[in-house]
């Protein structure tokens, strides 16, 4: 009876790890083999504008500063909606400052903040920018970093232009007062102002100056960022015809 | 055979150990354990075979399906392949044109923006003119009131008789005053013309 017990559950116990390796019924078929739509790149924001132009082309403004007697142009990067960023020289002794959008607009500046600290100014305005406004990174570039700059050489049309970084490097007009860095891009009179942008579109520094060496020079982001945080380091800019 | 020797038989009632009691298994129970046995593979047997029969013919119609929904999808992917050629053609075609209607707003602006520097340049121009006009009006005035006033002068020194010594020294030195602010104002407008 035992050996007849054990020989029972032995066949039980093959039959039902027999049952384990019996193939399974198919699952149901999907409805559909399609995929589902992934977003395109057109869909996540800011990436395309409506009128086939970059963010980076968007936010470069074209400055006018006419002064007492004279007129001079330079260029200049939306922070928001109201406010932009350029550079002091540019703004300086301004009677009237008018600003020039990529696609023809012509904003007129309602005040302008400058400081000593470094060859920037902050202008607001009373029309709106337009819609695409600079991400400023949360570090200075480096030395063999790609850069682009955007802006509006010689007063004309909006042009693009890299190069790298080749370092910090003491103000060379000597108005600053930390380090400025060096770059390689070519740039001419009117660039002053103009967005240095990393490979990931973030705004490193603006663009103030040039030597005779064909290197610019830009107010590192670091700088801009402290100055943007510290309000008490801008002065409101005057009108030089009243002086 | 001695009358010592043992006796070769023994007892039966001198047995020393027991015999174990083996039960005679009956014929015809080992075959019906044998028919039971047989029947229940059978039996599982036939369950199995109809279970590998059903879970086949599922795989066979899951195949057909597949190979239905892979034709189909071929079908799809060659009617959407010449959709996306016809696409990237007219995409060619717009970034073409799209490249050309940037590049003409662009030079459109600089355009408007390079005639907004000229009517503000001049403005200024007009200011500047409009200041050096006001100016050269003054000057005219201070050298048309400084030849009245030499007019004057002369008609006094032509006829001394009218006018004490001292008067007439008064009125030159009032004109010579005039004249002297006159030429400084013409002087003034020379520079402001020549800047």
């Amino acid at each position: 009876m035992k050996a007849r017990a054990l020989a029972s559950l032995a066949v039980a116990s093959m039959v039902l790890a027999g049952c384990g390796i019996l193939p399974a019924s198919p699952q149901p078929a999907p409805s559909t083999y399609l995929p589902e739509p992934s977003p395109s790149e057109g869909d996540t924001p800011g990436a395309l504008s409506p009128d086939g132009f970059t963010a980076a082309q968007r936010m470069t403004v074209r400055v006018r500063n006419i002064g007492c007697g004279f007129l001079s142009t330079g260029s200049g990067f939306a922070l928001d909606a109201h406010t932009l960023v350029t550079n002091r020289h540019v703004v300086e002794n301004a009677a009237t400052v008018e600003v020039s959008t990529y696609d023809g607009r012509i904003i007129q500046a309602k005040a302008a903040s400058t400081t000593t600290v470094a060859d920037i100014a902050i202008v607001s305005t009373e029309q709106s920018l337009g819609a695409a406004f600079a991400v400023r990174a949360a570090a200075d570039p480096v030395r063999g970093d790609v850069i682009t700059v955007v802006g509006y050489p010689n007063g004309g049309r909006l042009t693009t232009a890299s190069g790298v970084v080749l370092g910090a490097s003491a103000d060379p007009l000597g108005g600053a007062v930390g380090p400025v860095l060096a770059s390689s891009v070519s740039i001419a009179p009117g660039s002053s102002g103009s967005p240095a942008f990393n490979e990931k579109g973030e705004v490193v520094g603006v663009i103030y100056a040039k030597n005779f060496s064909n290197q610019s020079f830009l107010v590192p982001i670091s700088t801009l960022n402290t100055l943007l945080t510290e309000k008490s380091l801008l002065v409101p800019a005057t009108d030089s015809c009243t002086t | 055979m001695g009358g010592t020797d043992e006796p070769d038989v023994v007892p039966s009632d001198v047995v020393t150990e027991s015999i174990p009691v083996v039960p005679v298994r009956s014929p015809l129970r080992a075959w019906r354990f044998a028919t039971v046995s047989l029947a229940v593979v059978v039996l599982f047997a036939i369950g199995l075979i109809a279970y590998l029969w059903t879970v086949s013919v599922r795989w066979q119609e899951h195949d057909d399906d597949l190979v239905a929904s892979n034709y189909e999808l071929g079908a799809q992917i060659a009617k959407q392949q010449a959709e996306i050629a016809k696409l990237e053609d007219s995409n060619s075609l717009l970034t073409e044109q799209l490249a050309a209607s940037k590049d003409s707003v662009l030079a459109l602006s600089n355009e408007k923006a390079q005639w907004d520097d000229d009517a503000a340049f001049a403005q200024l121009q007009v200011t500047t003119a409009t200041k050096q006009l006001n100016q050269a009006i003054t000057v005219s005035n201070q050298l048309a009131r400084c030849a009245e006033g030499q007019d004057q002068l002369v008609g006094y020194l032509n006829e001394p008789g009218d006018f004490t010594t001292q008067q007439i020294a008064d009125f030159a030195t009032s004109v010579d005053a005039l004249c002297q602010e006159a030429r400084q104002a013409k002087q003034d407008l020379d520079e402001s013309l020549t800047q």
